[in-house]
């Protein structure tokens, strides 16, 4: 019974799709979190697990056009969701405003710098990589 | 039911998936104590001794510095300041400077407080102004100004330091954080306010 709900998830190429999305985005981002909220930057294990993470994900996608456009939205989904995660202390109203812009900036700046344009070109090379692979051989 | 190899593999992201929620979940908690941390970050002033010799003050003013937060990840890198002397009831202020460097660095980790001991002599012209003002029957105090310069996660952007008051006459003293800065290196200097 679990199975079969399961396997609605997967059961049509748009929800495994969009499934693939949420769950590459989900990896993505507590990969970059863990990295970004304990060094500020990744470092070479960071990437090497991202890679992996794209890799895998390109192969599950099996076509190059779907593993790029599924790149574009599951990285940009856990950009925004760890810039989020980031300015959500300063939801609470506890700090002064000023500490809001500043870090506002300077996560900004961090998030931007820690995956453009290296990482990022990267990533999509290793996604098409994996999805020209997952084409070949699953 | 059988997996085919590309459903195989979906089940292995979401292993990876779960697992980088749980491991990046830890870190995200971890941080989001993060700025709390620099704001109830506590420096006391836990006693101060002096005597004079008529010519000069020589003191010794024991600080602690206690993180009360579950924060991991604070390192304390330099502890800096200035002190004056000031007469209570003449209100003359005087200035002596910089405070010798304390050998404080290290983290300061949840719960735990780390011990600053800062030997003085107020000593030159400003000793002699000062034991004037004790010769003149008047109280004197001490005037801490503490900067605690902080080694962060976030060292390779920003710098981050606390600013603090303390006073004391002898014995233990009050110590208030006046301000926390972060401070980006592409502006030089910004403001971040714990405060």
């Amino acid at each position: 019974m679990e199975a079969q709900s399961l396997r609605w998830f997967v059961a049509t190429e748009t929800r495994r799709s969009a499934t693939l999305i949420i769950l590459w985005a989900n990896a993505m981002s507590f990969v970059l979190a863990q990295a970004v909220y304990q060094r500020t930057f990744l470092s070479a294990v960071d990437i090497v697990v991202l890679g992996a993470i794209c890799f895998l994900a390109g192969m599950i996608s099996l076509d190059l056009g779907r593993a790029l456009l599924s790149y574009l939205g599951a990285m940009s989904i856990a950009l925004v969701l760890l810039f989020i995660l980031a300015m959500l202390p300063f939801a609470t109203g506890s700090y002064a405003p000023e500490a809001s812009t500043v870090m506002f900036q300077l996560w900004l700046s961090i998030i931007f710098t820690s995956v453009f344009p290296f990482n990022f070109i990267m990533l999509l090379v290793v996604s098409v990589l994996g999805s020209g692979f997952g084409e070949k051989y699953l | 039911m059988s997996l085919n190899k590309r459903d195989l593999l979906t089940v292995l992201l979401v292993t990876i998936a779960v697992s980088s929620v749980v491991i990046g979940g830890a870190s995200t908690a971890n941080y989001f104590q993060f700025y709390s941390s620099l704001q109830q970050l506590q420096l006391n002033l836990v006693s101060l001794q002096w005597e004079t010799n008529g010519t000069a003050i020589d003191a010794l003013a024991n600080f602690t510095i206690v993180n009360p937060t579950g924060y991991v990840g604070l390192n304390l890198k330099l502890f800096q300041g200035i002190f004056d002397i000031r007469g209570i009831n003449s209100n003359v202020s005087v200035p002596f400077g910089a405070l010798p460097l304390a050998e404080a660095q290290g983290p300061l980790g949840p719960g735990f407080a780390r011990i600053v001991t800062i030997p003085i002599d107020a000593g030159g012209r400003q000793g002699l102004q000062a034991n004037e003002l004790l010769q003149n029957g008047d109280q004197i105090e001490f005037v801490f100004s503490i900067d605690l310069v902080l080694s962060t996660f976030l060292d390779k952007a920003s710098g981050v330091s606390a600013a603090y008051e303390c006073t004391g006459t002898s014995g233990p003293g009050t110590c208030e954080q006046l301000s926390v800065a972060v401070l980006t290196s592409s502006e030089g200097g910004g403001g971040g306010g714990g405060v």
